[in-house]
């Protein structure tokens, strides 16, 4: 037998599927290189990677560091499964070949560490729940009782929001939001585990469900009915176990911006004005937007706020841009990840705007750490809506 | 040739564009068809000198090569051949000039169709010959199969907007062949020769193309029938009539579906046989109109029911676009069963629409094996779309077994094997078959230009 016993399933159900009409190479982030746009090898596109997974089943090559690299820089963006005619689930067959890279102890070490520290902690930095409420300290009373205390809604946070400072004034925001808006919620805290989002993308969906059930049974016993979210890598997990489990959940799952959209349209939310924004654009995260359809709710919510004039990219919604920061591949190989960031802040500037806005922790760690390095980005200023949320609502500058 | 071969390669190449690495070789190893063979090395050039050293290197060793745009032929031309330098063109994909007084454009043989249009639609001019692969197809595939689509019936195919091209001869001579005006009368046509010759003959490293001004207005009418031969019988009629639309297209009812199961959004008849979809544009919307009316007449009188006029330039688009992507769509019909690409490429007369209909029909029927069917039926192209589960052989000995049959009654019926995706491996044992003596006379061409026949030997003769 080929050393490809753990995807031989996917054969008919992938794989075969694939006509090799090369429609995903068009829009694939990866095979076009950052700035430049010039294509990459072929290895580095959905159809070369489906290619590549067609040659590990057949036993027609072997596992080598290429296909490492070439599984290993795809930015699961989801272009390609959006895109394609003959219904071939690509980033499937990504995550299945991600997982017989491992069975094989082939993982690149970026993965290898951050798989560690969540065996080790529970999250990806390795810092432990007592760590998990670090984000808060500029709100620290205000958090604190309203952790573990049974409510109606629980803000799950994430473990990158949670842990990583130059991202904790998305929750601070959030939590400063919903106080303002009366909202009765409640947080885990550090019972709050990785959603196992990582897990999934390096191909261990069961690892990855073990950690779902686990954040779901310390959500059950704070009896929310309704779980929001800041992080879309964390929501499309729930969503994947939802699926998986083929049931739905003892409680509802939102993105954070559907919950306030829907207190927009309800006129519970409401933007006083008073703070000039400019000119916005908005990306959509392809977690957010691809993978979980969300393209509504932000731009209901930045185009209710007064003096911010939202400008719309030539590519948006399910033809957006990747920004390059998601599929595990800033962990491997951080410049192959900025490299398509740097495109995006060119497409951006492309509109001129005052202001670029996004609703992911990664796509505004990754755009905000590109902007630096291109020269003429330096006057353009990365937030995100959850802190525009705030400032246009006076909590927070 | 040893290391001495991965040396003459790094001597004219650096080494971020050429590859020895076994998964980079795999992963070029084949191209849509069923056919497959791994390259030597994969080389790809950023600039013509490059071509011409390494075609005198393959020259002087005897080293086949193989020319490759994007990779999207669906007749295993750009497949490697054993043994060969795969050149990969993608590289070499720049928009060079634009010139509005002649109305041409100057490219490198890389640049893929759709980028090369989008570049133009600021000058408010297009390369009309618009293939199904717009987003795929590279100029120099376009060139080397002589490509076409969509467009065929108004535009014509590649042949007709190529002005010049630069060839690089299996010699290592580069030259251009004719000279950048609208016509020539001095000598052989040998743009023309180069156009369908598969990288068999030179390879093109620039060509100067004829481009046209985009006509503001278009509007697609969709026309239902309720079976092929109706609408077949329609076509005839209105080309009897002097009636040519723009773009004239056909699709089965399991290609309606695969339409729908691709894109449920795109508005097609729910209950149709068939459809016919005829595209008018122009300058003037009014003009459109009265022309579409006349169809319309023919259409009435000849079977057709349930007409619907495109009414945005949206809902062109997304049709259009759907319709480009039926081929690969054709999987999603009956699941399990896969596309591939044999038998899909065939032309028959217009006058013999009909009888070709009913042996397709005929033969998914004996050979139990689904048959979507769709084309250009405008310039009697139609792409017969056969789906097999791919792991099952029987399933695959039927599909070749099946396809020999499409070829042979388009054969029969005084057709061609292949509209617009050339010959390859796929097509070549029909060739002495539909060309008879002439095949001798190609054969004596590429003798005479590539007497060492290292430019993609084995494909086409």
């Amino acid at each position: 037998m080929p050393e490809n016993a753990t995807i031989p399933n996917l054969a008919n159900t992938i794989i075969d599927t694939c006509a090799r009409c090369g429609k995903c190479k068009a829009n694939c982030p990866a095979y076009e290189e950052g700035i430049t746009g010039k294509p990459r090898w072929e290895i580095f596109s959905a159809r070369g990677r489906i290619r590549l997974g067609q040659g590990l089943l057949d036993g027609k090559i072997p596992l080598t560091e290429t296909i490492v690299k070439s599984f290993y820089t795809c930015f699961f963006c989801n272009n390609c499964v959006e895109d394609c005619p003959s219904g071939t689930k690509v980033t499937e067959l990504i995550r299945a070949v991600r997982g017989y890279i491992a069975s094989k102890g082939l993982q690149p070490p970026g993965i290898t560490a951050l798989e560690s520290n969540l065996g080790s902690s529970g999250d990806i930095f390795g810092m432990g729940g007592g760590d998990r409420l670090m984000w808060a300290l500029n709100i620290e009373d205000k958090v604190q009782e309203r952790t573990n205390t049974p409510s109606e809604v629980l803000y799950f946070v994430g473990c990158q929001e949670s842990f990583k400072g130059s991202l904790a004034e998305i929750p601070e925001n959030l939590v400063l939001t919903l106080l303002h808006l009366g909202i009765d919620f409640t947080l885990l805290g550090e019972k709050e585990l990785c959603c196992g989002n990582p897990y999934l993308l390096a191909g261990d969906e069961t690892k990855c469900f073990e950690q779902v059930e686990k954040n779901i049974a310390a959500i059950t016993s704070l009896r929310a009915s309704t779980v929001i979210f800041t992080c879309p890598g964390c929501l499309n997990t729930f969503k994947k176990y939802e699926k998986h489990v083929s049931t739905v959940l003892p409680f509802k799952i939102k993105f954070a911006l559907e919950f306030l959209s829907d207190l927009l349209s309800k006129k519970k939310l409401k933007f006083p004005g008073g703070v000039v924004f400019g000119t916005a654009v908005y990306h959509d995260p392809c977690e957010l937007g691809r993978h979980l359809g969300i393209y509504d709710a932000p731009r209901a919510i930045l185009k209710a706020i007064p003096n911010l004039k939202l400008l719309e990219l030539d590519k948006i919604r399910e033809n957006a841009m990747c920004c390059g920061g998601g599929g595990l591949v800033g962990a491997c190989d951080k410049n192959f990840s900025i490299e398509q960031a740097r495109r995006k802040i060119i497409e951006v500037l492309g509109k001129q705007p005052d202001v670029l806005i996004t609703s992911c922790p990664a796509c505004f760690d990754t755009l905000e750490g590109a902007r630096g390095t291109v020269e003429q980005a330096q006057q353009l200023k990365v937030k995100d809506i959850f802190k525009v949320i705030a400032e246009a609502l006076r909590l927070s500058s | 040739m040893g290391s001495s071969f991965e040396e003459a390669i790094a001597k004219i190449f650096p080494k971020e564009q050429y590859s020895f690495d076994p998964a980079i070789l795999y992963a070029y190893s084949s191209d849509v068809s069923l056919f497959e063979q791994l390259p030597r090395v994969v080389v790809r050039p950023t600039d013509k000198q490059q071509v011409v050293d390494v075609v005198k290197y393959a020259a002087v060793e005897k080293v086949p090569l193989v020319a490759r745009g994007n990779g999207s032929g669906a007749a295993g031309g750009a497949v490697p051949v054993k043994g060969c330098i795969l050149i990969d063109f993608t590289l070499m994909n720049k928009v060079l000039e634009v010139n509005l007084t002649n109305l041409t454009v100057r490219v490198q043989p890389g640049v893929v169709h759709a980028d090369l249009n989008n570049s133009l639609k600021k000058n408010k001019v297009l390369f009309p010959v618009v293939p199904g692969s717009s987003e795929m197809a590279t100029i120099g595939g376009m060139v080397g199969n002589n490509a076409s689509g969509l467009k065929a019936v108004k535009y014509g195919t590649t042949k007709d907007w190529v002005v010049d091209l630069q060839v690089v001869f299996p010699d290592g001579e580069m030259t251009w062949l004719s000279r950048p005006v609208r016509k020539s009368a001095t000598g052989l046509d040998l743009v023309r020769l180069m156009i369908g010759s598969e990288g068999t003959l030179g390879l093109v490293v620039e060509a100067l193309l004829r481009v046209a001004p985009i006509p503001p207005h278009r509007r697609i009418m969709q026309v239902s029938f309720k079976s092929l031969e109706d609408l077949g019988k329609c076509v005839s009629a209105l080309f009897q009539h002097g009636l040519i639309p723009s773009a004239m297209e056909v699709l089965d009812r399991s290609a309606i579906d695969a339409i729908h199961l691709y894109k449920n959004s795109v508005n097609l008849s729910p209950d149709a046989e068939a459809i016919l979809l005829l595209e008018e544009e122009g300058d003037e919307l009014g003009y459109i109109q009265f022309r579409l009316q006349k169809f319309q007449q023919v259409c009435q009188e000849n079977g057709a029911y349930n007409l619907h006029i495109s009414q945005s330039e949206k809902e062109n688009t997304q049709l259009w676009e759907a319709r480009s992507l039926v081929g690969a769509s054709s999987s999603l019909v009956k699941p399990g069963y896969n596309r591939i690409y044999v038998g899909e490429d065939i032309t028959v007369p217009i006058d013999r629409l009909v009888d070709m209909f009913k042996k397709l029909r005929d033969l998914s029927k004996s050979y139990a094996l689904p048959i979507i069917v769709f084309g250009h039926i405008g310039d009697g192209n139609i792409h017969p779309a056969i789906t097999v589960r791919k792991r099952v052989p029987e399933d695959l000995a039927l599909a070749d077994k099946l396809q020999d049959e499409i070829h042979r009654a388009a054969l029969a019926l005084g057709g061609s094997v292949s509209g617009e995706h050339g010959v390859g491996l796929a097509r070549k044992r029909y060739l002495p078959d539909e060309r008879g003596y002439a095949v001798e006379i190609m054969r004596k061409i590429k003798q005479a230009i590539d007497p060492d026949n290292i430019l993609n030997p084995s494909k086409i003769y």
